[in-house]
């Protein structure tokens, strides 16, 4: 980025320059596996509450998919619920850095932009690792900031990255591609008021950010003309949504094209909370190895400070949560699942499920102890440590969060997530082969975009 | 529980809900129906002046969805979220769109493009509309007074954040909503509620876009809410709620969505612009056009400097440099001294002074450099808009004029019959023929009778 170079003249340009056949094999296969994670969280939420509202309202018929539902919808419908279920069970993709979501925002914006479009699967390929990096960097930039200001950074940086997503789908040229992007600053929408009252509008976020996104790159493309500076104009979206910080845009612009962020994108190998993850690890290890739970007397965590307020208390409430969500980050009760059934997978939060008697015995007998020396933030560890009626003690310990840049999730446990998805929802779990085929078809960059006929084998 | 511990119970949305879904046409006063009509005139005109804008057909023709609903003066019959988005944008496109004194922001434009757009694709009679229109107007002018002059301090742009929940209101009670769907209906448009200042930088369009993409939103949060997805209920007060986010520096004033409601229709307050720029530039241009018409002469002029409110410098009137010389006819409507100099020549300041090729014009832009302000510390704005010039001419004269208020607004409102003058004029420039103009009017000044809004497909094209 040159001195006068503004930051969305700088993304533009590179994005312009890019081709699908620039993308290293490390970026080809995480946009794959994000495909993979994202289509099967998407059809495991289809049926929910949720997800049936946000079908109901958005009916409009059309030739953009819907993954799992046999008919088509229209461009902006199909993106909106894809978004919106795919993100619903807080189960997709994350970034080590700041918490967005990719999977849920570009995976949708670029399918329905590629039908809409008549778009190849090169052109998509291209469009799902730029719109993931963009968004991913711009995470970076942001850190604590978005949030801080009292916005979802999946739905405000979401928005910039799955229209820059578009935008390099579309081939446009530099010029388009920064009205594109100053069009999508004043579209990026999404408070937290969620929290309040676990309304569903943070499941929401990822589909209209995803709908939004492919509007703003229409726009550009016909030369609706966008702010030059949108990203750090005194009036610009940093200024904006993440007024707290002086936001280094080169964490945005250095290095593109030879520094792949998004290479290094998260998995959940479990449906919960981010930090619950290794203790699980821990707990399922120690089910597998033969460990009876009617046998254990005790349950002790090592665990770090900055996990205890959000994830461990008040602790008797976090040893009964009262529903599905919420039980989603309670270690104890994430514990007690993995320990009774070796999984904390959808199945393991439902309302059925959160009320287990055998789930909640268990739960109430986790406690915690705080251990000063653990590495939280800046890494995610696990440990459990079991007392037996007998007196016996059994331990396990997890040194980093599986799915993170530190202990990735191999191809094989990203399919076995996505049948057990699939599996959640009734739908064909050996359909995990065709969505699997597909992602790799779309990220090879050979031949047309056909999503229509995943959609129709994944649908009962 | 006391009913008035229920009361209290309730959160701000819920409250400001009750009313507006309890709303029917014998409820509604008809000095407020009236303001709903003019507002619903005024915007029809505007959408035919805008037809032919790049910006405008840009959106109509790219558009993806084709469906039932009509942009006004577009060939294309849209989805409803299509013809929300064009006929909003085309209504803010010149900066010609009603306004609010006080507090300002628009009104019209963010709300009746969306309840048309679903009372043609859901078959809502004529009234049904008009309680609709008029209790979305209603929710953008008290939603809007609730931390005014706050959102822009944190860089948003009203009109797309409380459009949003104008559209929100106006939709869900057109459909009927009940109290506690209207009021998710506000919390999902709270999430939807978008739009940054930037384009002050470069005159960008996105600001043109911002009516038009709120009532989109607004409309697709109240279809969800009536779908059953669930949204906050404390989206307006809560500790993540829209004030805290999108006003922060602001102590809301939740009164203003509580109090008399039903007895003090603020929308009856809604000002209309006899000039298609700035709304504070009004009182200003309506000084240089009296000096114009007495006969002064342009090049004796040495200086013009004008007491201005704090307020409107760094939109109006900064960077002083930039705003002596436009770089669009868009731009040029915000440009205090352009709009001044432009309204001295052409005694007007209406569309045909904001083209391109007017803003390059050398004679208008030489005078518009010789044109200042100072900062008044005790001018009323945004109470009141009120506007000054004092001319210092080269033999050493000085002539003062001064406005105390705008025309259009509540103190000197536009009467129906300046209303449909502009209307005609709107009409003209965007090419129709003069009949189809009073067709127009005709519709939108007895919708309230029609059983459906089929008669609106008329205005296509």
């Amino acid at each position: 980025m040159s001195e006068t170079q503004t930051v969305s003249a700088a993304l533009a340009e590179w994005i312009a320059a890019t081709s699908a056949a620039d993308l290293p094999d490390a970026a080809r296969e995480a946009a794959s596996g994000t495909i993979l994670d994202t289509i099967g969280l998407i059809v495991a939420a289809l049926d929910t509450d949720y997800g049936g509202a946000v079908r109901r309202a958005f009916a409009d018929p059309g030739g953009a998919t819907v993954y799992g539902l046999g008919e088509g919808r229209a461009m902006g419908a199909a993106a909106m619920i894809n978004g919106t279920c795919g993100h619903g069970e807080d189960f997709d993709n994350t970034f080590e850095g700041c918490p967005v979501h990719s999977g849920v925002v570009i995976v949708p914006a670029l399918t329905a932009a590629a039908e809409a479009l008549g778009l190849d699967n090169a052109a998509v390929a291209k469009g799902i690792v730029v719109g993931m990096e963009v968004m991913c960097r711009l995470g970076l930039v942001a850190k604590k900031a978005v949030h801080q200001a009292g916005f979802h950074p999946t739905a405000i940086l979401g928005t910039m990255g799955a229209a820059a997503g578009v935008a390099a789908a579309m081939g446009q040229r530099p010029a388009q591609i920064r009205d594109t992007l100053g069009v999508a600053g004043s579209m990026a929408s999404g408070i937290i008021e969620y929290l309040a009252d676990g309304s569903w509008t943070k499941r929401m976020h990822a589909g209209w950010s995803a709908q939004a996104a492919i509007r703003a790159a229409m726009m550009g493309a016909q030369g609706f003309s966008g702010p030059a500076t949108v990203f750090e104009g005194t009036h610009g979206l940093f200024s904006a949504f993440g007024p707290s910080i002086e936001p280094e845009f080169e964490l945005l612009t250095r290095d593109l094209g030879r520094r792949w962020e998004m290479a290094a994108i998260a998995y959940k190998p479990y449906a919960c909370g981010t930090m619950t993850q290794p203790y699980i690890d821990c707990a399922v290890r120690l089910a597998r190895s033969g460990v009876d739970p009617a046998s254990i007397a005790e349950i002790s965590c090592e665990v770090g400070e900055g996990t205890v307020h959000r994830l461990w208390e008040p602790l008797a409430e976090k040893r009964r949560p009262t529903t599905p969500y919420s039980a989603k980050f309670s270690t104890p009760y994430c514990v007690a699942v993995g320990l009774l059934f070796g999984d904390a997978g959808l199945a393991e939060f439902t309302e059925e499920r959160v009320r287990d008697p055998r789930v909640l015995a268990l739960a109430g007998k986790v406690n915690y102890v705080i251990d000063p020396d653990n590495e939280y933030p800046a890494n995610y560890t696990g440990h459990v440590a079991l007392t037996l009626r007998d007196g016996t003690v059994r331990e396990e310990r997890q040194a980093s969060m599986r799915g993170g840049a530190r202990e990735p999730l191999s191809r094989d446990e990203l399919e076995a997530k996505c049948a057990a998805n699939l599996a959640f929802a009734g739908r064909p779990r050996d359909g995990v082969g065709a969505i699997s085929a597909f992602a790799e078809t779309v990220m090879a960059g050979q031949g047309a975009f056909e999503a229509a006929a995943l959609s129709r084998r994944l649908s009962v | 529980m006391q009913s008035g511990d229920a009361e209290r119970a309730l959160s701000v949305s819920q409250r400001f809900c009750a009313f507006l879904s309890a709303l029917d046409a014998a409820s509604i006063p008809i000095s407020a129906r009236e303001a709903a009509i003019r507002d619903l005139v005024d915007m029809s005109g505007l959408c035919v002046a805008a037809r032919r804008e790049s910006y405008v057909r840009q959106i109509a023709e790219a558009w993806d969805a084709e469906g039932p609903c009509t942009a006004i003066g577009q060939p294309r019959a849209l989805d409803t979220a299509g013809a929300a988005v064009v006929n909003g944008v085309a209504t803010h496109g010149e900066d010609f769109d009603d306004t609010l004194e006080g507090a300002p922001i628009r009104v019209g434009a963010m709300v009746i493009p969306a309840v048309l757009a679903v009372a043609e694709r859901f078959g809502l009679s004529g009234e049904r509309s008009l309680v609709g229109i008029a209790a979305g107007l209603e929710a953008v002018c008290r939603l809007n007074r609730v931390a005014p002059g706050h959102m822009h301090r944190a860089g948003f742009h009203p009109v797309g954040v409380i459009g949003a929940l104008g559209s929100a209101a106006g939709v869900g009670t057109a459909l009927g909503l009940d109290r506690d769907r209207l009021a998710m209906a506000l919390g999902i448009a709270s999430s939807m509620a978008s739009g940054i200042l930037e384009y002050l930088t470069d005159g960008a369009w996105t600001k043109r876009l911002h009516p038009g993409w709120a009532a989109q939103s607004g409309l697709r949060a109240a279809l969800m809410a009536r779908a059953g997805f669930f949204g906050p209920l404390t989206a307006l007060e809560g500790h993540h709620g829209l004030y805290r986010s999108f006003a922060p520096t602001g102590t809301p004033d939740f009164s203003q969505l509580t109090e008399r409601l039903g007895e003090d229709w603020q929308m009856r307050k809604i000002a209309f612009k006899p000039y298609a720029c700035g709304t504070m530039i009004h009182p200003y241009i309506d000084c240089m056009i009296e000096l114009g018409r007495e006969g002064v002469d342009a090049r004796r002029i040495k200086s013009v400097v004008c007491e201005t409110g704090e307020g409107l410098v760094h939109r109006l009137w900064e960077p002083l440099g930039d705003k002596h010389r436009p770089p669009s006819g868009y731009a040029a409507k915000f440009s205090m001294p352009f709009c001044m100099a432009v309204g001295f020549f052409d005694g007007d300041a209406g569309l045909a002074q904001f083209t391109d090729a007017r803003a390059r014009d050398e004679t208008v832009l030489e005078l518009a450099r010789r044109i200042s302000y100072v900062i008044d510390p005790q001018n009323e704005y945004p109470a009141n808009y009120t506007g000054h010039v004092r001319l210092e001419m080269t033999d050493g004269t000085v002539i003062e004029r001064r406005r105390a208020h705008m025309r259009g607004g509540a103190r000197e409102p536009l009467s129906r019959d300046d209303i449909v003058a502009k209307f005609h004029a709107n009409v003209a420039h965007g090419g129709w023929e003069r009949a189809r103009g009073e067709a127009l009017l005709e519709f939108c000044e007895t919708l309230g009778e029609a059983l459906d809004l089929s008669g609106l497909a008329r205005f296509r094209g």
